[in-house]
Parts: C-alpha cells; sequence; structure tokens
C-alpha cells in the first residue's frame, strides 16, 4: 500500500510538485500521466525518498522518511527512465546488484541470492542474455533486464518511470503485460509514469493526471483520458476512440487552411 | 582466480629478483633461504656469508616490503577512488594529496630539521600535509547536492592543488639551496635504513587494505550511479567517504615513505580492468597483488639502471609504465570502464 498525504516537493522556488494525495492499493496498478514538466518523475523520486518532499509519504503503513535507506530499498523497487549502465558488467551480475538490500552492507551475495537473481533471470525469460555484458543489451533487453534486477529486490512496491519511452510498439506491449502478469503473481503494487496515454489507460487500474505538479484528473481511464482534459493540459488535438481493449488516445493533426504554393 | 594465482606469483617472482639483484651478488635461491631462516623455529643452511645474509635481511628485504606495501597502497587507493568517483582518470593524488605532501616536505627541508636531527621529519610533514589538503578539499568541494557532489569534489581538489602547489614552489623558490633535495623527494625513491618505515606504513597497509576490501561489492553498486545506488540501499554519501578516507590515508602513508611516485595508482587498476574484469572483486585484491609486484620491479631498475647512483622511481614508473599502457589499450577492444 502506498500512500501519500499532501505531498510538495520544491526546489529553491520552484513547486515541482504540489499538494498532492494518492493511495495505491495492495496489488493495484496506478499509471502518472501528464506533461513533460509535469512533475511526475519528481513525485515518484519522493515516494522512492530520493527527493525531500514536504507532507507525508507512506509504504506498506510506515512513513518513508522513518526507513533507513536498507529498509526502504526492502520495500521499494525503483526501474528509472534512464539507467546508469555499468559498462562490461555481466547482465547476471547487474540482476545481483537488485539484492544489495539482503545482502549484509559488506559481505558478497550467499547462494540463496545468486538462485533467486537466477530464477527472475528465467520467469523474464532473459537467461540466454546472462552472460551478455550490460552495454550489448538492445533497448527492449535492457528494460527487461532493469525490470529483473528491479525484482531480485523482492519488494513489495514497484515504480516504474516511463518503463516504455525507449522501446518499439511491440516491445512496449511485451514489457507492460509482463508488469502485469508479475502484478498478479507476486502481488506488486505498481506506480508507473506513462508518456503514452493509449497504453497508460490500457495497463493501469487508475489513472491520475499530473500539470503544473497539480493533479487536475484521477480516476478510471474512461474519466481522465477524455479529449477535453488532453486539450486542456497537453495542448494537444486527439480523438478519444473506446475499443473492445480499452480506450485509444489518437493525435489528429490540426486541419490548416491549403497553403498555396 | 587464473589472475589470483598470477598475482601471488608476480609478488613471489618480483621478491626474489629484489632479493637477488644488487651490487653484491647473491643467487635467488640462497636469498630465499636466508629469509626462510629468520622464521621462529626455522633453521636453514641457506649458503651464504655472514655479509650477505646481512645485506639480504637489513637492506634488500626491507626496501623490497616496502615496495610492496607502496604500490599495494597507492594501486588499491587509485582503483577505489576511480570506482567512488566513476572517474577512470582518477587516480591517488585526484583530491590534493600530492600537493598537500609536497608542501609538508618542502617545509620540513627548508626548515633544516631533517638535516640536524636523527629523526627525520618529513615523512611526517608529508603526511600531515596530505592528510590536510584532502580535509580541505573535502571542507571546499561537499556539497549538499548529491547530483554536483563528485564533481564539485573533483573540482576542489583540482583547486586545492593548485593553491598548495604554489606555496611550496613559493617555498621552495626562497630556499634555492635545496631545490635538488626537494625536487628528489618530489619524483619519489624507495630509500630504506631498516625496518623503521616498513613498521611504520604495515599499520596504515593493514588497516586501509581491510576497509578498501570490505567496500568491494559496495564499490560496483556504485556503479549504477549515486540515484540507483541509494533506491538499492546503499548510504551512498556514507560510503565514498568511508573510502576516500581510507584511500587517502593510504596514499598518505605511501607519499610519506617513498614521495611522490607517479602513474602506479592508474595504470595499475586499469591493466587489471583490461585484463581481469571490471568487478572490484577482482579490481581490489589484484591490485594490491600487482601494484606491490609492479613497484618492486620498477625499483629493481631504478637501483640498477645507473648504478651506483639511483634513478628516482617515478621515473621508471612513467617510463615503462606508459608505452606499456598504451600499448594494452591498444590491443584491447577499448577504453576500459570504471
Amino acid at each position: 500500500m502506498v500512500r501519500c498525504r499532501a505531498v510538495s516537493v520544491r526546489i529553491d522556488d520552484a513547486v515541482l510538485v504540489d499538494d498532492v494525495d494518492l493511495e495505491i492499493a495492495d496489488g493495484e496498478w496506478v499509471s502518472v500521466i501528464g506533461p513533460n514538466g509535469a512533475g511526475k518523475t519528481t513525485l515518484l523520486r519522493a515516494i522512492a525518498g530520493l527527493a525531500t518532499a514536504e507532507g507525508e509519504v507512506e509504504l506498506a503503513g510506515r512513513s518513508v522518511r522513518d526507513m533507513g535507506t536498507r529498509e526502504r530499498s526492502r520495500t521499494v523497487a525503483v526501474v528509472p527512465q534512464i539507467p546508469v549502465v555499468p559498462p562490461s558488467m555481466p547482465a547476471v551480475d547487474y540482476v545481483l546488484l537488485g539484492r544489495t538490500p539482503h545482502i549484509p552492507l559488506f559481505g558478497v551475495e550467499a547462494p540463496d541470492d545468486v538462485s533467486t537473481a537466477l530464477t527472475v533471470l528465467e520467469q523474464l525469460d532473459l537467461t540466454a542474455l546472462a552472460d551478455r555484458r550490460m552495454e550489448t543489451l538492445s533497448g527492449g533487453e535492457l528494460q527487461r533486464v532493469m525490470l529483473a534486477r528491479a525484482l531480485a529486490q523482492d519488494a513489495p512496491v514497484l515504480l516504474l518511470d516511463e518503463p516504455t519511452t525507449a522501446l518499439d510498439v511491440g516491445h512496449q506491449q511485451e514489457v507492460l503485460e509482463l508488469v502485469d502478469e508479475l502484478r498478479m503473481s507476486r502481488g506488486l503494487t505498481v506506480l508507473s509514469t506513462m508518456h503514452d496515454l493509449t497504453l497508460a489507460g490500457q495497463y493501469a487500474d487508475r489513472l491520475m493526471m499530473l500539470a503544473g505538479g497539480r493533479v487536475v484528473a484521477s480516476g478510471s481511464a474512461e474519466d481522465v483520458l477524455t479529449e477535453a482534459n488532453v486539450a486542456r493540459h497537453y495542448g494537444a488535438r486527439v480523438r478519444v476512440l473506446h475499443e473492445a481493449g480499452g480506450i485509444v488516445v489518437l493525435p489528429v493533426r490540426p486541419v490548416h487552411e491549403a497553403i498555396p504554393r | 582466480m587464473v589472475w589470483a594465482v598470477g598475482g601471488a606469483v608476480a609478488v613471489v617472482v618480483a621478491v626474489l629478483l629484489g632479493l637477488a639483484i644488487g651490487p653484491a651478488s647473491i643467487s635467488p635461491g640462497g636469498a630465499a633461504l636466508s629469509v626462510l631462516d629468520h622464521i621462529p623455529g626455522v633453521h636453514i643452511r641457506s649458503g651464504l656469508s655472514h655479509q650477505q645474509a646481512v645485506i639480504i635481511w637489513e637492506i634488500r628485504l626491507p626496501r623490497v616490503i616496502l615496495g610492496l606495501f607502496v604500490g599495494a597502497m597507492l594501486a588499491m587507493a587509485g582503483a577505489s577512488y576511480q570506482g567512488v568517483f566513476r572517474n577512470p582518470l582518477a587516480d591517488p593524488y585526484l583530491l590534493g594529496v600530492a600537493a598537500g605532501a609536497g608542501l609538508g616536505a618542502t617545509i620540513a627541508i627548508v626548515s633544516g630539521l631533517s638535516a640536524s636531527s636523527a629523526f627525520s621529519p618529513v615523512p611526517l610533514a608529508a603526511f600531515v600535509g596530505a592528510l590536510g589538503a584532502v580535509l580541505l578539499t573535502y571542507t571546499v568541494g561537499a556539497t549538499g547536492d548529491r547530483a554536483r557532489s563528485t564533481a564539485s569534489l573533483i573540482l576542489a581538489g583540482v583547486a586545492v592543488a593548485s593553491l598548495l602547489t604554489a606555496l611550496q614552489t613559493f617555498v621552495q623558490q626562497r630556499d634555492t639551496a635545496v631545490i635538488s633535495q626537494v625536487y628528489t623527494w618530489l619524483l619519489g625513491r624507495l630509500t630504506v635504513t631498516g625496518w623503521s618505515q616498513v613498521a611504520l606504513v604495515l599499520p596504515y597497509f593493514v588497516v586501509t587494505a581491510a576497509v578498501l576490501l570490505a567496500h568491494r561489492r559496495l564499490l560496483d553498486v556504485l556503479s549504477v550511479g549515486d540515484h540507483e545506488a541509494t533506491t538499492l540501499g546503499v548510504p551512498v554519501d556514507r560510503t565514498r567517504l568511508v573510502v576516500v578516507v581510507a584511500a587517502s590515508f593510504a596514499t598518505a602513508a605511501a607519499v610519506a615513505v617513498s614521495g611522490l611516485i607517479a602513474f602506479v595508482g592508474i595504470i595499475v587498476p586499469h591493466t587489471i580492468r583490461l585484463l581481469g574484469g571490471t568487478s572490484y572483486r577482482v579490481i581490489l585484491p589484484l591490485s594490491i597483488l600487482f601494484g606491490g609486484a609492479f613497484l618492486v620491479l620498477a625499483d629493481i631498475v631504478a637501483r640498477q639502471a645507473m648504478a651506483p647512483a639511483e634513478l628516482p622511481i617515478g621515473v621508471v614508473t612513467a617510463f615503462f609504465g606508459a608505452p606499456f599502457f598504451v600499448l594494452l589499450l591498444r590491443s584491447s577492444r577499448g577504453v576500459p570502464a570504471t
């Protein structure tokens, strides 16, 4: 369970996140959407304890502020938007880094940690890539390996920052389906930020739209993804279609007067 | 594993050569037996004369052991700095250690104390100067902002180093009689009188090596950056501080007894990265072994190349280290990662 009450993040005079309330039940998936600079990533960082925030952030009933770095890392795993990829590191070692919260600070991993990492690799169909060096992975492979590292952390809460931005449409669906399966099988609570509104609506249980750091819409995909909301907060002209698999948000190019050539 | 054996072999070979080569010719086997004879409870006839045995035990062995410690400390400090700053150019002198030690040593030499008393104050002054410089760099360069902190520390190191070098030059120029003495010290050399310097650095070597080796896995975790390392449960700022303090003590102790020996802290860790992999679990222990062996071999060259005169060892490490490293870089697939 994730709970934010009146969370604000300020840097100098700029208010990046402004008085946000959010509750996510165990096993629920909420996606945060909003235009560039709306404060999505900052909110995620505040929940992960990476940004100093006003208000209260609770994870599993405990205030993030009261948790030590290690305890927090056993509660919440983060998949960053732009990871720092350690060159030359084999993928399996990268996934093993996810076991850090469970390994004594000055120790090395136990056989249990290795088997956990190998199990996660197998679950995500990555066993063949285990010995590949990180910098040789494709975008889709990298995203899955990062997910594997987060899962190796064995934390009940998973934060995903733009998990699909670097991927083609096939890999986008693949990764999100994977997250959904893992959420079901492991009972994970998922909070993601998303740029693609269609995918956001199709995969999350609920959406929260931010603009200028404030919550401007929140609820089901039908309630949040309206043509009016997208026009107002993204400044975009879209059509919203209701398909069997969920909502589809289609950008529509404004029609101009024909320019004489 | 292969490399660990290789490192141990390199150390043994370097030690045997270091014992055997010198103005008085002594066979490596005899030298080794003579050393073993000193182990309590062991009595071996080495076949060496009393004089030869004294040369081995009182002159060559202390110098070889000191070389092992100094090389090991510089190499592991360099590797640790590279890891903690995620910067392949980081070396043990990154935060101003060299300039601080140089200033301390110069002041001690100029003051004339080193000539008058039996106990030379130069190592102590260099040690204090080195740690003072790191402290100054940390005080000036540490910011609350984690995103900026490593860059601002490195820049603060540059500023502190220029300031202290300016002061050092000023002090040195005022007393031109000591320039050659200062210069000799700055270029680095291993000269020993019996076992006292070895005894001086031993505790620093043991403690700093233990601390840095304990951080070998954390240094690997830091390779994903401060933010991600934090989400993995690593107290990043504290870890960096502890590693920097330990590496700085190691460097200061090495500099105090040997002057400023260039290049060891950069080429040894990078050579290991190119050959043996990029995990600090490999890099740190192998830096200790190969760093020590490399410096002992360099010292043999320094002693022999222009005998009976001695070359500064810093000249030898750079002269052989630089081309070797360039060759290695060209033959490998790319720039080593940190």
